[in-house]
């Protein structure tokens, strides 16, 4: 033996090979949000300088106040600074890109008027003090000189703050609830203050106590406060719940009351899904304006889609072939429009749908998308594998390559998912990875393909496996030549690239 | 030819896959850094999470898989630096391996290495990278890279001759 190899050996030996280690990037992808929340945490030295300042600024102020004006209170003037915590909106960390992408998307569907024009790249990340727990605050500015908010977990809406509008001073949310046969109750109220002045909130509850609610104004350019309380428990009820919010100034001066909390609320309407489904809801036949000039069209399986430069789109079927039309009528459809856009980290189909019982034609307008790349018509039967229609939509009409692309490597990625999904694949993952190999040489000796290693290919519309002491690799490549690719290691999914293309689990 | 276009287009798919794909090999390599399987683990888990945050600002002038790869050997020089300042009864050396107990002469030599000749080793020889790879992920010539990892062969082959006379 060489010396060279001996110490190739050698060195092979010294660390482990580590080939029964299970892969996790679920826990990457929180670990990387994760940090996002931290990284919204001032650190804490300066937590605590600032609380250093605020207890002196406390000491300070109570000191003049209780000198000068006997009726200014002690207990005012402490919760006034404690109440309210003011945060710099330049100097917050930008938010996670998943967050970016959930306020780029609010502009989806909007009609013109409606549409916030929210800046999503400008989104930042607060974390904002609640009486139970801290939570995260994300805000954006928008173009028109409001914001839009969500608060995590919470409540989020957007605020127009056009010049000479009237603002309410407080925006005020809150979440009610009913079970049968129990008295409805209010655990949550969260909101927004949108007068500068106000440098505390109380909540007021229906037996007269009140609490101070803290809040977190944020600077310029979005200029208002935001709160979020848990109500607690043993006060969530009509007779001890709130009742109302209050914003006060600094001179303990009332500003503004919001009274809107209501009790009890209306039992649940039961929908019977017999007469009010999707599949009795008649589409519209036309779209609210005509396509506008330049139009494109994409055909495929005898249905046409019609597609102006105002996003104005026809879906006309009346030639559908004979096998789609049986997988359509009478039955409910999603027709759906959408652009591929890559921004935030990743690629994926930014649109919408709009579904209702089939029909040969059927219009509508899709806002806030921007210049569309595909339609489609998506049926309502379950999909399991192998799909009757090789995992794709039951009418796919690509407008451009991109789109054509797109939804042949969405079929692939489907494929291989629906395979892993099945029931039966569930249960046979968990047997030692040769004897489902055995297994899957046996039951599928025409729709899957052995692999030799796992970097070999299966050929075209074939899943490929591979069976190592510990590992199964499923492999399916799309007609584009991408490579998709599903790990299962100790009967468990270990890892795949399917990407937003289509789920596994 | 579209795959490969699409791939580049979606960093985040991409450095999904390369997870999938790498992990042992990413594994390995920390294994080798830190000598603790779990803090190995916690590394690279840490480091893909460091990657896909900062994922938007990579521009794409060194290949995917070496700049994860500087992530994580960076990443696991503050934990030995942090590690080591307080780890008082865990000797330097040991912390090259999973087994103190095994081949102690090749390990205490590997530990005796500079640092640049054990990352190129180990860069080499358990995440298995090209001498391309290598100087993309440490920032430093292919030519360097060559004989910087000669120098650690001989090095090591001198030594290990030494102590089995």
């Amino acid at each position: 033996m060489s010396e060279t190899r001996e110490l190739h050996e050698l060195l092979d030996r010294l660390v482990d090979r580590c080939e029964h280690e299970r892969r996790d990037w679920q826990d990457v992808v929180r670990r990387a949000e994760a940090a996002d929340v931290a990284a919204a945490v001032p650190p804490a030295s300066s937590k605590r300088r600032r609380r250093s300042l605020a207890l002196a600024l406390v000491a300070l102020v109570a000191l003049v106040a209780l000198l000068a004006t006997p009726a200014f209170g002690l207990r005012e003037a402490l919760l006034d600074l404690i109440g309210r915590d003011d945060v710099e909106f330049g100097k917050s960390p930008a938010a996670a890109t998943i967050v970016k992408r959930q306020f780029a998307d609010l502009a989806i569907g909007a009609p013109a008027g409606m549409n916030p024009q929210v800046i999503p790249n400008e989104t930042r990340r607060v974390v904002i003090a609640g009486n139970a727990r801290r939570r995260i605050l994300n805000v954006a500015p928008t173009r028109r000189g409001g914001y839009c908010y969500i608060i995590e977990r919470s409540h989020g809406g957007c605020q127009r703050n056009d010049p000479g509008r009237w603002l309410p001073p407080i925006g005020l949310t809150y979440r009610a609830g009913a079970q049968p046969g129990q008295p409805a109750k209010v655990d949550y109220i969260g909101g927004t203050v949108n007068d500068p002045r106000v440098t505390r909130l109380t909540i007021e509850f229906a037996d007269g106590h009140s609490v101070d609610v803290p809040f977190t104004w944020i600077s310029a350019p979005i200029g208002a406060g935001f709160f979020a309380y848990d109500v607690p428990p043993d006060r969530r009820t009509k007779t001890r719940g709130p009742r109302s919010v209050t914003a006060w100034g600094a001179n303990g001066d009332r500003i503004a009351r919001d009274s809107t909390i209501h009790y009890p609320l209306p039992e649940p309407r039961v929908v019977d899904p017999d007469r009010y489904g999707p599949r009795h809801r008649q589409l519209p036949a036309a779209p609210p304006v005509p396509p506008a000039d330049p139009v494109r069209a994409a055909r495929a399986h005898g249905v046409t889609v019609t597609v102006g430069a105002n996003n104005s789109v026809l879906f006309d079927s009346s030639a559908i072939d004979a096998e789609r039309r049986r997988a359509l009528e009478g039955r409910s459809a999603g027709f759906v429009c959408f652009r591929i856009t890559t921004q935030y980290g990743a690629t994926y189909a930014r649109g919408y749908g709009v579904g209702g019982r089939f029909a040969e034609r059927v219009g509508h307008r899709y806002d806030g998308l921007g210049k569309l790349d595909a339609c489609e018509i998506q049926g309502s039967y379950g999909h399991r594998w192998p799909d009757k229609f090789d995992s794709h939509s039951i009418i796919e009409l690509p407008l451009n390559d991109r789109a054509r692309r797109y939804f042949d490597d969405r079929a692939a990625a489907r494929d291989i998912a629906l395979f892993m999904r099945q029931r039966e694949m569930q249960q046979l993952r968990r047997q030692p990875p040769t004897t489902v190999a055995a297994e899957l040489a046996r039951r599928y000796p025409d729709q899957l393909a052995q692999l030799a290693t796992t970097s070999a290919n299966p050929p075209a519309e074939t899943i490929g496996y591979h069976a190592s002491a510990d590992t199964l690799t499923f492999v399916r490549l799309s007609e584009t030549g991408r490579r998709f690719v599903v790990e299962v290691q100790d009967g468990k999914l270990a890892g795949d690239n399917l990407g937003e293309l289509a789920m596994v689990f | 030819m579209s795959s490969v276009r699409e791939e580049r287009h979606d960093p985040a798919a991409e450095l999904e896959a390369l997870y999938v794909q790498r992990y042992t090999a990413f594994l390995r390599m920390a294994l080798a850094l830190l000598g603790d399987r779990e803090r190995a683990r916690d590394a690279v888990q840490e480091s893909f999470a460091r990657a896909l945050r900062a994922l938007p600002g990579f521009r794409g002038d060194v290949p995917l898989e070496a700049w994860v790869f500087t992530i994580l050997t960076n990443h696991c020089r503050d934990l030995r630096r942090a590690g080591l300042q307080f780890t008082v009864d865990r000797p330097a050396e040991a912390v090259a391996n999973d087994h103190p107990g095994e081949h102690a002469e090749l390990r205490a030599a590997v530990a005796t290495l500079p640092e640049r000749q054990r990352l190129v080793l180990f860069l080499r020889h358990y995440a298995d990278l090209d001498y391309e790879s290598i100087g993309a992920t440490l920032g430093i010539e292919r030519g360097t890279v060559a004989a910087t990892l000669h120098a650690a062969h001989t090095r090591l082959r001198q030594m290990l001759k030494e102590t089995t006379r």
